[in-house]
């Protein structure tokens, strides 16, 4: 699992490379540390090499989503495969987060 | 009110058509009452004719008899006056005789030719007449009567023929009616000498004949041939006017007349009076021809007919008044019938709702599980009444088969309710629930908790674990189940326990065996030992036991076992409910394509390895990538979850993983020796709600259970085991 975060000043990009699996999941969380800082910036999660996500990795982006909306930050998340996409359709997130 | 009206409105509806049929009654009474009056009328017409008949021959005979009598007296008089013409002194004698011979004769008189003895003056009228008893004797001559002016005289001069006269008032008042009879007299020579002329009294001829009328008012008349009144009911003078009236009508010849053989007819309308009547007459056949009338008056000739419309109508009144009293009968009778009958009908389709829940209940799509080899269920419940109060009930969730058989004390609507009640909570605690004490526990609070009318239910409740073949338990005063393997029948071990519904505090326990395959599970209510024959025989366990032997099939099963209860019980009525539910659990053996182990500690950072583990797995059964990536997911969040939670905070413990696949299903079992904790009993997480309200946890589960087919938990020796299938095909 890989994690790069690319700050600007509109912007934050997040991007996700490997398998998010439980085991990998304390250390995402604290790669994304940035994000939660995100001061009404718009949050972009780069899922485009994501390969694996378990309810763990799915834990740590709905609590950014939680406080990026109370911080009136958009998150939004790119290029979720197919296989992902069932996972956030099966567990509701797809109603939560933004697609593009 | 509404109830009056409706009470108004069904008395209409009722006395509606009743209405026509009275008055149909009526018209029938009436038309039978017109025809009677009318043959009634028709009879007393006849009755008038006969009456009228016998009152005119009464007169003709009397009229005949006193003018015969008058006749006779003449005739034989005659040759006593003829032998005596030549002595004029003699002719008195000869008047006298002819006075003394016939009382009837009230005064007599020869009326000598004039000059017939010569020198001795013209006229000749020797004269004698009755007063009192003594005969007076003159010659009217003497007084100046000139008798040759009398009509009779000369009539009997001329002709030489015997003849009635006309009648005449004679005496003080004209108080008396005679009638004179002429004959002349002849001499020697044949030359008319004098002509004898006799009076008849005919003034009792009226009293006579109207003696004893037949009406009241009806009345004989005599009169001559022209008409003149000679006797008639004098002593009414009221009567005079009609008499005069009567005398005209039958004189004047344009009146309406009818023949009647003898009689004449004449109908009348008195003017002025209204009263109807008819008039009867004939005439005498001989000398003088004088006819007699009798005189009715149609209101006295029907007045019984009168009479009897009148008796007529009151029994046709009452008659009504009864037919009103039994139509109030019957329409009050016939609402309460009615009423009763709704009731009744109510009751009847409120039953057959009842029944129709009820049945709606039962599971009744058989075979139960079509795409299941490993397991089948059949079961049936015959009520003895329209609503039973026995239930069986089976499902399986999270490959566990849940089933049940209860019988609620007592039959009817009550138990039904109560049955209903039952299976209802049997569903709910069952589909949180898996421990079967657990369950019966619940039902047992549950039922006591509103059970004023005490009734409790033996209850079975029993899960088997398909997987496994696990086996688990309880009863509750039920009879014991029946255990068929290997061609041997057995009862089940199985604590009897108090039914559920007694005491609120009684506390179950579970019992648990493992039920090998091609085990045939056989359970049934009372109605099927206690069924009797025709001789009050029980059909009884050994009965059951006996007709279940030689039976895998569990539908065979049931109808084998449902034959034999028939065939025992004959004719005899079905007293219970007919109960049976029979279960054969037959995994099959198959051959295995794969069997892996993994044991992991409870850290997190494994799951790495587990990853791996899975991965190799769906390499191995050739996975797509979808497939393969649920298959990792589903593990993966059930044993995080295992790791999380099985053992208690900082103690370590192990995560056993075992897959096993044949060529249709993959099981994986995830196993621990933590604390009991079942991740499936926790309630599914709401998926539709905001990110501010959504929960952080219940994700995994969430996961797990979308990725693969089912997942069952069970505790077993001490472990919590999970299993997870998914299919390959």
């Amino acid at each position: 699992m890989k994690t790069t975060i690319q700050e600007s000043e509109k912007q934050l990009v997040a991007v996700l490379e490997g398998e998010l699996d439980t085991a990998a999941a304390p250390e995402f969380e604290a790669a994304m540390q940035p994000l939660y800082d995100c001061q009404g910036r718009e949050i972009i999660i780069d899922c485009t090499g994501l390969e694996y996500i378990a309810s763990s990795g799915l834990r740590i982006l709905l609590n950014i989503l939680k406080k990026a909306r109370a911080a009136g930050s958009r998150v939004v998340l790119r290029g979720v495969n197919e296989i992902i996409r069932d996972v956030f359709e099966l567990t509701g997130f797809i109603n939560l987060f933004e697609f593009e | 009110m509404s109830q009056q009206q409706g009470f108004l409105r069904r008395f209409r509806d009722k006395t509606g058509s009743s209405l026509g049929w009275i008055i149909a009654a009526v018209l029938v009474l009436e038309g039978l009452a017109v025809v009677e009056r009318l043959y009634t009328r028709k009879m007393m017409g006849e009755e008038l004719d006969r009456r009228a008949q016998i009152m005119l021959r009464r007169g003709e005979l009397v009229l005949d008899f006193s003018l015969d009598m008058a006749e006779l007296t003449m005739a034989e008089h005659k040759w006593d006056m003829e032998s005596h013409l030549s002595s004029r002194d003699s002719a008195f004698s000869v008047v006298r005789r002819l006075l003394e011979n016939n009382r009837q004769v009230v005064g007599a008189c020869l009326s000598f030719v004039p000059g017939y003895y010569e020198g001795k003056g013209e006229l000749f009228e020797p004269y004698g007449h009755r007063v009192g008893n003594e005969i007076h004797l003159q010659d009217l001559a003497e007084t100046d009567h000139d008798y040759t002016d009398n009509p009779e005289y000369q009539s009997a001069v001329r002709t030489g023929a015997k003849s009635w006269g006309e009648p005449y008032q004679y005496g003080e008042d004209n108080q008396a009616d005679l009638v004179t009879y002429s004959c002349p007299i002849r001499d020697k020579d044949g030359r008319i000498a004098a002509v004898c002329g006799l009076d008849l009294d005919v003034s009792w001829l009226g009293d006579t004949l109207n003696h004893h009328p037949f009406y009241a008012s009806s009345y004989v008349l005599v009169l001559t041939r022209n008409g003149k009144p000679v006797a008639g009911p004098t002593h009414r003078p009221r009567m005079q006017k009609d008499e005069e009236r009567i005398v005209a009508l039958i004189n004047d010849s344009t009146a309406v007349r009818q023949r009647k053989g003898p009689y004449t007819v004449l109908p009348f309308k008195e003017r002025g009076h209204d009263r109807d009547g008819i008039v009867y007459l004939l005439s005498l056949s001989g000398d003088p021809y004088w006819q007699i009338a009798t005189v009715n008056y149609t209101d006295e000739v029907y007045a019984p007919a009168r009479k009897m419309r009148r008796y007529n109508l009151l029994v046709a009144l009452v008659s009504l008044l009864m037919l009103l009293l039994i139509l109030y009968r019957y329409v009050r009778n016939a609402r309460r019938l009615s009423d009763a009958e709704v009731r009744e009908a109510r009751i009847g389709s409120e039953l057959h709702v009842a029944r129709n829940i009820q049945n709606e209940m039962l599971p009744k799509a058989f075979p139960a599980f079509p795409d299941r080899t490993d397991v089948d269920v059949y079961g049936t419940l015959e009520p003895a009444r329209e609503v039973g109060g026995d239930l069986f009930d089976f499902f399986i969730r999270d490959e566990k088969l849940y089933f049940c058989i209860g019988d609620v004390s007592g039959k009817g609507v009550p138990s039904a309710m109560v049955m209903t009640v039952t299976h209802s909570l049997f569903r709910t605690f069952a589909t949180r629930m898996s421990d079967p004490a657990h369950i019966l526990n619940a039902l047992n609070e549950a039922l006591c908790r509103d059970n004023e009318a005490t009734m409790f239910v033996t209850f079975f409740v029993g899960v088997l674990d398909l997987p496994t073949g696990r086996f688990r338990y309880c009863n509750a005063g039920h009879d014991h189940p029946v255990l068929i393997r290997d061609n041997k029948v057995t009862l089940l071990d199985a604590k009897a326990n108090l039914p559920i519904g007694v005491f609120p505090d009684t506390r179950f326990e579970a019992q648990e065996c493992p039920l090998p395959a091609g085990t045939t599970l056989f359970l049934y209510t009372d109605g099927l030992t206690e069924a009797k024959n025709e001789q009050r025989e029980l059909f009884s366990r050994q009965r059951v036991l006996s007709s279940c032997a030689g039976e895998k099939d569990c539908r065979a099963l049931v109808e084998k076992v449902s034959r034999a209860v028939r065939d025992f019980m004959g004719q005899a009525p079905q007293a219970d409910d007919l109960t049976m539910l029979s279960i054969r659990y037959a995994p099959d053996s198959k051959e295995v394509l794969l069997s892996e182990s993994l044991t992991l500690s409870n850290d997190v950072a494994e799951v790495g390895a587990l990853g791996d583990f899975v991965k190799s797995l769906a390499a191995r059964l050739s996975l797509a990538p979808k497939p393969a990536h649920d298959l990792r997911l589903a593990v993966e969040e059930i044993v995080v979850n295992v790791m999380n939670y099985a053992y208690p905070e900082g103690a370590e413990g192990k995560v056993q993983v075992d897959a096993r696949a044949d060529r249709e299903v993959l099981r994986i079992l995830v196993s621990d020796e933590g604390v009991p904790f079942d991740p499936t009993a926790a309630a599914r997480a709401d998926t539709s709600l905001s990110v501010e309200d959504r929960p952080i946890g219940g994700l995994g589960i969430l996961l797990a259970r979308g990725m693969v087919d089912s997942i069952n938990y069970e505790r077993t020796e001490g472990r919590n085991v999970l299993t997870l299938k998914k299919k390959l095909i």
